[in-house]
């Protein structure tokens, strides 16, 4: 059974294999290491994921979604047709299309896979991919921090030993910062810290907000499927800024034609704010790891973001040194979960290395502190686990019950580092029960144990009677039960992925309908003329003729996509 | 019963090692036996005897540097203690004797620069060298370099611009300039300020009444923008000095915590302790209105 590692991104996906070779990507079925993480549904009511649906989004605007990843545990829905899903469930068929992805490209059946998240991806969060992963048929053997697979892809390719570097990975949808050292085959996380509500996808939300603000009060009755088509262009603008200085983005509105322009300048004033948010992640793990930025040997970009030429300055500013992008951003983090599953097999080539990491926050219990005499106060976080902590990592405390006489404890679990529980995570409680002891206060023992995958295990032993007691961490409004994977395994597995060939079609005709949507005159006359010829080829069944006229329209089209920016 | 073992021997080694790479050699080669995902107890183990070992050696130095002329002769007994005395496999515990070593001996903690103020125009530009602190808590040294010192002492200075928030903020937009290093040095500088100021050094446990540095609102900004509140590592001389500088300048009504600071009930709890008592009110006077209605 093969192993595979997979990069599940909040914009795009890829999947991954360590060969004799080294890490290597895997393409789709349309020959693209990059697997867009939109679904839809299709007319028929299969599943279309990747491309097609990206395409898709601004078509079918209804029946497709994207960006689900920062919602990962979390109780919100998309709704796609008259159907609900939740992130895990979209994220379980983006894996599943990689699954079959591999198993076409490797000729094997892979059951087993290391995902990255991001490492400031809380408890619950981390248990919603495992489900993700079950929920599409694959054994999630560990999850893996992205910055730290991103450290594993370049790590290998230094050649001196003894190196520090920090990782700077700025996603679709959330911003890691790592610090790793490198000594005889070790590689050791020194430190992590993020933010998990920064990524490229706030700066396309920039753009899109500045450009509504330039359509003026047309942009307050824009439909769906032409604020889809906003969202794309903004996307293209800020794609397009990384290697202009200006650009004009030409958008159709069903009365009249715009040109929306946004300079390198103007984008820097808009996104001011998201820049700004760099500092502080980085600060952070640069002072737990107790350095100074001269300690650091190299700056590595991961992310698609980090191609913003405004991240590259701020990241230079701040740290006195010219990062560097020797690998694709794009692909080093599924490069990295590759080098993971070479590592979790054993391969020959990696015998002598070893991974170590941390764990990125402070995991904890609310305690009740007696303030005065006879006077208590709740609610006052109590650290068991420090914030980079390496893992495996167990530690202990023992607590004592207010008063004697108390039969009951009620704990409560929280991840964050604010001294107040109310301001943290929180992961889940538990009721101990302890032996009524009428003249003194129980003593029982906390323990919190946090793997390798960043999962924890709380276990309560009342020291009187040496009973044990295991928190599972559930109840909180996002989780899943075992039941509940098992049930939506197989709800998704009768839903059908929309045929490959289909697919790529599907893409053609939404593409089509974008490009109708967003012109007059002739050029709309024209989609329409190539719409219809499609569809008559598509009647005729001859999957030659079909696949030529597939080829022949995606040329045409890109064409037509770069007309709409300038 | 327990063991006792040398953190060395655990480090498959025959004595203390000398320096932090030889340290760090042995780690690695005990490591590749004791791999996390395959032997997470032995892992646990070798990575305390680890820490240990890097805070023996600092300590060693430390103590090296103190007297130059005085060679190291004695390692300090740090051990690792495995206790088996308990049957039960789950309450096993190990724990650590780290004797005399101090648990922290190079310590800084997070930082936050987001605005916690309105933005205004940046006018002054930064002349000054930054320069690196050795200590914070040594007054004996005089006044560190850092980064924006000059203002800030001006600031401190005068109680009729240290009370005013918009000089604050004008500080803190500049400190936004700064690059990683030259912020750290800048926070860490301006803790030893507050602190010198309000008698950290001088009168720790405020036999003498100090003049506050500042308002509390003010304060408790700098904390909020700083992150101060948020957890330090433990036994760190910064967090220390941050736990103090907050029961010195900042009372109840702005708390965002610690013990011996109440913050005021919220509305919430109010809400969650007293909503069915609400709800029962309600019925009965809807009920009571119903009767009075009927029977006029």
């Amino acid at each position: 059974m093969a192993l595979v590692g997979i990069d599940l991104g909040t914009t795009n996906s890829l999947v991954a294999h360590f060969t004799e070779d080294g890490a290597q990507l895997i393409p789709n079925s349309a020959g693209s290491f990059i697997t867009p993480s939109a679904v839809g549904l299709s007319d028929t009511g299969d599943i279309i994921v990747g491309q097609a649906a990206k395409y898709r989004l601004i078509s079918h605007s209804d029946k497709t979604t994207s960006r689900f990843k920062r919602s990962m545990g979390a109780a919100k829905t998309y709704k796609l047709g008259r159907k609900n899903f939740k992130a895990e469930d979209l994220s379980a068929l983006i894996l599943r299309s990689l699954k079959e992805d591999a198993e076409r490209h490797l000729g094997v059946p892979v059951e087993r896979a290391i995902i990255s998240v991001p490492a400031y991806f809380n408890d619950v969060q981390r248990k919603a991919t495992y489900a993700a992963g079950k929920m599409a048929g694959l054994k999630v053997e560990r999850l893996i921090n992205e910055p730290t697979a991103a450290a594993l892809a370049y790590g290998l390719k230094t050649e001196e030993d003894d190196n520090t570097f920090l990782v700077v990975d700025l996603g679709g949808g959330t911003f890691d910062v790592s610090i790793l050292e490198i000594f005889d085959g070790v590689m050791e996380v020194r430190s992590s810290a993020g933010d998990a509500f920064l990524g490229g996808e706030d700066f396309t939300q920039a753009v899109e907000e500045d450009f509504l603000k330039q359509l003026g009060d047309e942009a307050k009755s824009l439909p769906a499927s032409k604020k889809a088509l906003l969202r794309d262009l903004a996307n293209k603008t800020k794609e397009k800024l990384t290697s202009e200085t200006d650009v004009t983005a030409r958008f159709q509105t069903d009365t009249k034609e715009h040109s929306l322009s946004m300079s390198r300048n103007r984008f820097e004033e808009i996104t001011e704010n998201l820049v700004k948010k760099l500092r502080r992640p980085l600060q952070r793990a640069i002072t737990d790891a107790g350095l100074r930025t001269n300690d650091i040997d190299r700056v590595i970009l991961v992310g698609g973001a980090t191609r913003m030429p405004v991240i590259r300055k701020m990241v230079t500013k701040l740290l006195k040194s010219f990062p560097e992008h020797s690998l694709d951003p794009d692909h080093v983090i599924a490069l990295g979960t590759a080098v993971q599953a070479g590592l979790f097999e054993r391969h020959a080539a990696l015998e002598d290395v070893v991974m170590t990491d941390v764990c990125p926050f402070t995991l904890g219990t609310d305690v009740t502190h007696e303030i005065r005499k006879g006077q208590y106060e709740s609610g006052h976080f109590q650290p068991i686990i420090e914030r980079n902590t390496v893992i495996p990592a167990s530690r202990v405390v023992r607590n004592y019950t207010m008063q004697p006489g108390q039969e009951q404890v009620q704990i409560s679990i929280f991840q964050g580092e604010s001294p107040r529980v109310i301001d943290n995570v929180r992961l889940g409680s538990l009721n101990v029960w302890v032996p009524k002891n009428k003249t003194e206060n129980e003593a029982f023992d906390i323990r919190f144990t946090y793997d390798v995958s960043g999962v924890l295990e709380v276990l309560v032993t009342v020291v009187s009677t040496n009973k044990t007691q295991k928190l599972i961490l559930e109840g909180n409004p996002g989780s899943i039960s075992q039941a509940d994977i098992d049930k939506r395994f197989k709800e998704l597995e009768k839903i059908k992925i929309h045929p490959k060939d289909k697919s790529e079609n599907a893409e053609i005709i939404a593409r089509l309908k974008a490009a109708y949507e967003n012109h007059l005159g002739e050029t709309r006359k024209l989609m329409e003329y190539w719409l219809s010829e499609f569809e008559q080829v598509l009647e005729g069944q001859n999957d030659t003729d079909i696949k030529d006229a597939r080829d022949k329209l995606t040329e045409e089209l890109d064409k037509f996509d770069q007309m709409d920016i300038f | 019963m327990s063991r006792q073992l040398d953190y060395w021997t655990v480090l498959g080694l025959d004595e203390p090692p000398k320096d932090r790479k030889s340290l760090k050699r042995a780690y690695a080669k005990r490591l590749k036996e004791t791999r996390p995902e395959d032997d997470p107890e032995g892992f646990m183990l070798l990575r305390d005897a680890h820490d240990i070992g890097l805070r023996d050696i600092a300590y060693q130095q430390s103590l090296h540097d103190q007297d130059e002329l005085a060679p190291i002769e004695t390692h300090s007994e740090a051990r690792i203690e495995i206790e088996t005395t308990k049957v039960d496999d789950a309450t096993k515990t190990e724990s650590i004797v780290t004797s005399d070593i101090p648990q922290d001996i190079l310590d800084t903690d997070s930082l936050k620069t987001e605005e916690d103020f309105d933005p205004v125009e940046i006018t002054s530009e930064l002349d000054d060298e930054p320069t690196n602190i050795e200590t914070l808590h040594d007054p004996n040294l005089g006044a560190p370099k850092f980064p924006l010192q000059v203002e800030l002492t001006d600031l401190l200075d005068h109680p009729e611009k240290r009370y005013k928030r918009d000089n604050w903020a004008h500080i803190f937009r500049q400190a936004n300039d700064l690059d990683i290093d030259e912020f750290s040095d800048f926070e860490n500088g301006l803790l030893h300020l507050l602190l010198e100021r309000s008698g950290f050094y001088t009168n720790p446990y405020g036999e003498e009444e100090t003049k506050p540095v500042t308002s509390q609102s003010i304060a408790a900004s700098i904390f909020a923008t700083l992150k101060w509140d948020e957890a330090q590592t433990a036994n760190s001389y910064k967090a220390e000095g941050i736990a103090w500088l907050k029961r010195k300048l900042i009372k109840p009504q702005y708390a965002v915590s610690h013990d011996g600071v109440t913050v005021p009930e919220t509305p919430n709890n109010f809400w969650s302790a007293n909503l069915w008592w609400v709800v029962g009110l309600v019925i009965l006077f809807v009920q009571l209105a119903r009767f009075i209605t009927s029977q006029s």
